[in-house]
């Protein structure tokens, strides 16, 4: 899966350049999260602008990446689609990860948590 | 000149059948015409966005549980549309299924960070967003019906 980075300041925005996020890559979607949070990304924020479908395999690939990155780096989600959305809704991991509206707003509140 | 009502008579049920083998990307695929046949059939939006969901969750657990990512597994799919409910049976010849779980409180505020689950989700994703589950393993093979009742909007 294509993943394109932009870094602004010390946050990496990584944003998924595929329209489904599903059990058929997970494992892709894993390994490109993996690569990014070894080149030294601190603090990324998924935009998710593109994905129009997540299953289950998809939300499950998410938590991987953030228990992977550890407790010392942060995992925040940004623009997601309603049907994405219901899903972290229905399962209460809405609860867990950071969501935002849009990449502007996750930059804003990553910009004011930095000062 | 009067315009002639014409009187169109709907089919009771329509129907979309497909077999498949067990194989991710044609999971991706038959998903994709499920949701254009549904659409086609003037099924609301978000009825085919939840049932898109729903069906992915049983269509993958046969891929993993049933036939164990073997290739070669063939799925059986048929949807059947009827103005008050849509019907989905599943069937494969995998390995026997033990039959649906329960929904269960999965808690997920309440953990600490490595207990975080990485799945589990599918069977209270299918319980929630569908109406009945039926189940039943016969002649060595696993039927799986879904059924998702439509309100008065998206059936008219």
């Amino acid at each position: 899966m294509d993943i394109e980075t932009n870094v602004v300041g010390d946050i990496t925005v990584a944003k998924l350049c595929a329209t489904r996020l599903d059990a058929a890559r997970a494992v892709r979607f894993k390994e490109g999260m993996r690569d990014i949070s070894d080149a030294g990304a601190r603090h990324i924020v998924l935009d998710m602008t593109d994905i129009d479908f997540m299953d289950s395999s998809g939300l499950g690939a998410v938590v991987t990446v953030m228990k992977q990155m550890g407790r010392e780096k942060t995992l925040e989600l940004a623009a997601l689609s309603p049907t994405v959305g219901k899903v972290f809704k229905l399962t209460r991991m809405d609860s867990v990860f950071g969501i935002y509206p849009s990449v502007e707003d996750a930059l804003a509140q990553g910009m004011k948590t930095a000062i | 000149m009067k315009p002639r009502r014409i009187l169109k008579k709907r089919p009771k049920e329509l129907r979309f059948q497909i077999a498949i083998k067990s194989v991710q990307e044609e999971v991706v695929t038959v998903l994709m015409d499920m949701c254009a046949w549904l659409a086609h059939h003037h099924v609301a939006r978000d009825v085919i966005d939840e049932l898109e969901l729903v069906l992915a969750e049983a269509l993958n657990n046969v891929v993993e549980h049933a036939y164990l990512y073997a290739e070669n597994g063939e799925i059986n799919i048929l949807l059947r549309l009827r103005p008050s409910q849509i019907r989905v049976t599943i069937t494969d010849s995998g390995r026997a299924f033990d039959g649906p779980p329960q929904l269960k409180d999965m808690n997920v505020e309440d953990m600490d960070f490595e207990e975080l689950p990485e799945g589990g989700f599918g069977w209270n994703l299918i319980r929630t967003l569908t109406d009945d589950v039926e189940f039943e393993h016969k002649d060595k093979q696993n039927r799986l019906t879904l059924t998702r009742n439509l309100g008065a909007v998206a059936s008219a």
